[in-house]
C-alpha cells in the first residue's frame, strides 16, 4: 500500500509542486496545510506516514508544530524544508524532533531519495 | 545548491506560471503594505512576516528557475535579517527594500506577460547587499538586543556543539563500545545538520561516547556504548538522507584521552601554501565574475559548482591562516624578559601585568611587532616610569606598573602598552612643535588634549632632552608608527599628565589578507578595508543645503563627522547623479570621517600586495590587488583618508 504523506507550507506554490513530486513518486497525499496549526490537526486527523514541513510559515512556524506533533507522537516521521541559508534552522528542527531534511531549491530526485531513505525503502535502480 | 527545475514543473509549466505570479503578486502586495508598518515600528512580529513573504517568493522562483527574482529576494532577506539585529529600520533601508519590492513586482509582471523572465537592469541588489552586512557589522553590540527573526541568526556552534561529548560517565564496561563511521556524500547539504540527526539517531540507541565530524571528506566518527545489535546501530544511521555509508567496529580497549599529533613545519613552507590558496580564491573569484558574462544556460549550471569550488577554497585558505596563528604570548614571553631585566638595570622596580596572551594572531604580524613592542616597553621604562623617589614624592606607589593588553576588536587586533609614568605633557608637545615648524602657533592653540598627544609621533619631537643608552635617541614614537602603519595599522596616543600613558596599537588580523568594501567614484573602484568601515548611508544632502549642496560636517549620531567627497581627496572625477548621496562612514584611531561615493560594488577578499615606488608615496593609498573581475584596484589607507578628510573639512 502506497506510502501516505502530510504536505505543511504555506506557499500554494510549494505544495502543488510536494504534491505532483510525490504522486509521481507512488506516494498518497493525505492532506494539506498551509500553517503550523493546521498541520498538528491534520496529523491527528489522517496520521500520515510522513510529513512534510516547511520551516517558516504564520501562526505557527515549522519548528514550533514538529515539537507539539512528536511530543505526543514520538514516533512521527517529520521531514523539514530548509532553505539555503537556514542550517541553524534546520538544527533546530532536528533538535526539535525532525527526522531528517530537505534543502529548499530542490531536485524532484532528491526529494525522493530523502523520502525513501527516512521511510528505509529501497532507492530505484539501488538493487535493494 | 541543485538549480535544475523539479520535473513537475518543466511538465506543467503554465499552470506553474500562473501559480508563481498570482502568489507573489499577492506576497509583494503584502509586503510593501508591511514595510511602511515597519518603519513606524518594526516588530518582530513585523520583520518575521516580512522575511517570510519575500523567503516564499524567492522559493517559488527557485524552483521555476527565475535566478534574477532568487537574487534580489536574497539580497532583500539579508537586508531584513541584518537590519532587524539592529532593531532599527531606517528611511533608507525602507526605501531601498520598497524598491526591492518594486523590482520584484516588475519581474513578476513580465512573468505574468508571458516573457521570459528579465535579466535585472538596476544595480538594485548589489546596493541591497552592500546596505545588509556592513549594518549588521556596524553594531554587533546591538545584534542580542534586537528582535530575533525568522531565520534565526544564532551561530551554530554555540547551540549545537558537535564536540566530542565532555564527562559521560564511563561506568557501562560491561557493555560494547562500537565504533560508527559514517560517510555523507559529497555535496551533501547542511552536513553539520546531517550530522546532528546521525548524532541523534545514534544517541537514541545508547551513550554517546564520543561524536565527531562530519569533516570535510564527510566522515562522521562517532563512539557509542550500547547493548543495541549493530545492525539496528547501522540501520539507524542509514536511514538518514546523504549518508552513504556505514561502518562499525567494536573497539577493543578505552584509549586514553587523544593527543593530537604534531608536526613541525617551516614557516616559508605556511607563507607558500598561503600564498597559494590566496591566489586560488582570487582565481576563482575571476572565474565567478567572467561566468556573469555566459549565457543563463552555463550560468546556472556552473555557478553552484564554482561556488562549491569557492567554499572550499576559503576553507583551505582559512585552515592556512590559523594554522599560521600564534599565541600573543609567544611575543609577551620576549617581552617580560627585557622588563625584568631593564627595571634591574634601571633600578625602576616593575610589576608587569600580561592580559589576553591567548589572543591568536598571524604569526608574521607577531614576528613583525616584536620590534616596535619592545621599543614602547623600553621606552615606558626609560622615560615614562619615573625613579622610584620621584614617584614616591608624587605620592605614587614606589612599584610602577606596566601592562601589555592584547585583544580582538573585530576585525582587528588591538595591543596596547599602559604604564603608569610621567605621562605625556601636551602643552610641551605643542611648543616643541611650533619650535620645529611642525605647526603654526595659531594651528596648535586650536588642538585639544587629545590630538596633541598625537603630535608625540612626529619625527623627533621627543620630549625627553638627554640621551640614553637604553632606547637611544631619534629613533623614538615616529619610528614605531611607521613600522605598525608598514603592517596595515595604525597608533594611538593617550595620556593624563603625571599619570601614565597607554600606547593602542590597532593591528589587522593578519597581514595580507583583507575584506574590501569596493566603491565607485567616476570610472574608478577603489578598495576600502571593511576593518576600517563602519556603515554606509544614503543621504539626502539637498535637504540641508540645496541640490547639489556639500557640506563639510554632517551629523551623525549625535557627532559632526567631516565629509568629503571621495573623488576630491583622490582627485578622481565624480560621476554622481542628483539626489541622495551615498556615504561611507570610516573611522580610525577614534575618529570617523563619511566619504561621499558614486557607487557600491559588494565586497570582496582579497590578497594585498604592497605599493611599489613612487605610488607608496601618495597619501590615502595603502596597496594594490586585483579583483576577482581581474580588474588591478587601489585598496585605500583608512587612516589616511580619515585624517584628509578632517584637514579638508577644517581648512574649508
Amino acid at each position: 500500500m502506497a506510502k501516505r504523506i502530510l504536505i505543511v507550507d504555506d506557499a500554494i506554490f510549494m505544495r502543488n509542486l510536494l504534491r505532483d513530486i510525490f504522486t509521481a513518486g507512488g506516494y498518497e497525499i493525505a492532506a494539506e496545510a498551509a500553517n503550523g496549526v493546521e498541520a498538528v490537526d491534520k496529523f491527528e486527523e489522517t496520521r500520515p506516514d510522513l510529513v512534510t514541513m516547511d520551516i517558516v510559515m504564520p501562526f505557527k512556524s515549522g519548528i514550533e508544530a514538529t515539537r507539539d506533533i512528536t511530543r505526543t507522537h514520538p514516533d512521527a516521521v517529520i521531514v523539514m524544508c530548509s532553505a539555503l541559508g537556514q542550517e541553524s534552522l534546520a538544527m533546530e528542527a532536528i533538535e526539535a524532533g525532525a527526522a531528517d531534511f530537505i534543502v529548499k531549491p530542490f531536485k524532484q530526485d532528491d526529494v525522493l531519495a530523502v523520502v525513501r531513505k527516512v521511510l528505509g525503502e529501497p532507492q530505484p535502480g539501488a538493487g535493494g | 545548491m541543485p538549480t535544475e527545475r523539479p520535473a513537475a514543473v518543466t511538465a506543467n509549466e503554465a499552470r506553474y506560471r500562473s501559480l508563481f505570479v498570482s502568489e507573489a503578486g499577492t506576497l509583494l502586495a503584502a509586503f510593501g503594505r508591511e514595510l511602511v508598518d515597519a518603519e513606524k515600528s518594526a516588530t518582530a512580529d513585523r520583520l518575521q512576516s516580512l522575511l517570510r513573504h519575500v523567503h516564499t517568493v524567492k522559493s517559488s522562483a527557485a524552483a521555476m528557475g527565475y535566478g534574477a527574482i532568487v537574487e534580489l529576494a536574497h539580497a532583500a532577506e539579508d537586508l531584513i535579517e541584518s537590519t532587524g539585529k539592529l532593531g532599527v529600520f531606517s528611511r533608507a533601508t525602507t526605501d531601498l527594500l520598497l524598491e526591492a519590492g518594486d523590482a520584484l513586482g516588475v519581474q513578476v509582471k513580465a512573468i505574468a506577460d508571458g516573457a521570459a523572465e528579465p535579466p535585472l537592469r538596476s544595480q538594485l541588489a548589489a546596493r541591497l547587499k552592500a546596505a545588509a552586512p556592513l549594518q549588521a557589522a556596524s553594531a554587533p553590540e546591538n545584534a542580542a538586543k534586537g528582535p530575533s527573526t525568522s531565520r534565526g541568526a544564532m551561530p551554530a556552534a554555540e547551540t549545537f556543539d558537535l564536540a566530542p561529548d565532555e564527562g559521560v560517565p564511563l561506568d557501562n564496561d560491561d557493555l560494547p563500545r562500537m565504533v560508527v563511521t559514517v560517510k555523507l556524500r559529497a555535496g551533501a547539504h547542511y552536513p553539520q545538520a546531517r550530522g546532528l540527526v546521525v548524532r541523534r539517531k545514534l544517541a537514541a540507541l545508547g551513550q554517546l561516547a564520543s561524536f565527531s565530524g562530519p569533516d570535510d571528506s564527510g566522515f562522521i566518527r562517532a563512539l557509542v556504548i550500547t547493548g543495541a545489535p549493530a545492525e539496528k546501530l547501522r540501520e539507524a544511521a542509514f536511514r538518514v538522507a546523504d549518508v552513504e555509508h556505514v561502518e562499525l567496529s567494536v573497539e577493543e580497549k578505552p584509549n586514553g584521552p587523544a593527543v593530537e599529533p604534531m608536526v613541525l613545519v617551516r614557516a616559508s613552507a605556511l607563507d607558500a601554501l598561503q600564498e597559494g590558496a590566496g591566489e586560488l580564491l582570487a582565481y576563482l573569484s575571476r572565474v565567478r565574475e567572467d561566468l556573469k558574462e555566459a549565457r543563463d544556460l552555463d550560468r546556472n549550471a556552473l555557478a553552484p559548482e564554482i561556488d562549491h569550488l569557492r567554499g572550499l577554497a576559503r576553507n583551505l585558505h582559512a585552515e592556512i591562516l590559523s594554522a599560521r596563528l600564534t599565541p600573543f604570548a609567544s611575543l609577551t614571553d620576549r617581552l617580560a624578559r627585557s622588563v625584568r631585566d631593564l627595571s634591574a638595570r634601571l633600578e625602576k622596580p616593575c610589576e608587569l601585568t600580561l592580559q589576553g596572551a591567548e589572543i591568536e594572531a598571524d604569526r608574521a604580524l607577531l614576528d613583525r611587532l616584536a620590534e616596535p613592542l619592545g621599543h614602547l616597553v623600553r621606552n615606558a621604562l626609560d622615560h615614562g616610569i619615573e625613579p622610584t623617589a620621584e614617584r614616591v614624592a608624587a605620592g605614587k606607589p614606589a612599584v610602577a606598573h606596566l601592562t601589555l593588553a592584547a585583544r580582538r576588536d573585530r576585525y582587528r587586533l588591538v595591543v596596547e602598552v599602559v604604564d603608569d609614568g610621567r605621562g605625556f605633557d601636551g602643552e610641551l608637545l605643542k611648543v616643541r612643535a611650533v619650535e620645529r615648524g611642525v605647526l603654526t602657533a595659531a594651528r596648535a592653540a586650536t588642538l585639544d588634549d587629545a590630538e596633541a598627544m598625537q603630535l608625540a609621533f612626529l619625527p623627533g619631537l621627543s620630549t625627553k632632552g638627554e640621551t640614553s643608552d637604553v632606547s637611544g635617541r631619534g629613533v623614538g614614537l615616529d619610528a614605531v608608527k611607521k613600522q605598525v602603519e608598514a603592517l596595515g595599522g595604525d597608533v594611538r596616543l593617550r595620556s593624563t599628565r603625571g599619570a601614565g600613558a597607554t600606547i593602542a596599537l590597532e593591528l589587522p588580523l593578519n597581514v595580507s589578507a583583507a575584506n574590501l568594501l569596493l566603491v565607485g567614484v567616476g570610472g574608478e573602484v577603489f578598495g576600502l578595508p571593511l576593518s576600517g568601515v563602519v556603515f554606509a548611508t544614503e543621504l539626502d544632502l539637498s535637504t540641508l543645503g540645496g541640490e547639489g549642496f556639500m557640506p563639510r560636517f554632517i551629523p551623525l549620531g549625535g557627532k559632526r563627522v567631516p565629509t568629503s567627497a571621495l573623488g576630491d581627496l583622490l582627485d578622481v572625477p565624480t560621476t554622481s547623479a542628483p539626489g541622495p548621496r551615498l556615504l561611507v562612514v570610516l573611522e580610525a584611531a577614534g575618529k570617523r570621517a563619511a566619504l561621499q561615493v558614486d557607487r557600491l560594488h559588494g565586497h570582496e577578499e582579497v590578497l594585498l600586495k604592497p605599493l611599489a615606488r613612487p605610488l607608496d608615496r601618495i597619501r590615502g593609498l595603502a596597496g594594490v590587488t586585483v579583483l576577482g573581475s581581474g580588474r588591478p584596484t587601489f585598496v585605500l589607507d583608512v587612516p589616511a583618508l580619515v585624517a584628509l578628510a578632517a584637514e579638508r573639512a577644517r581648512a574649508m
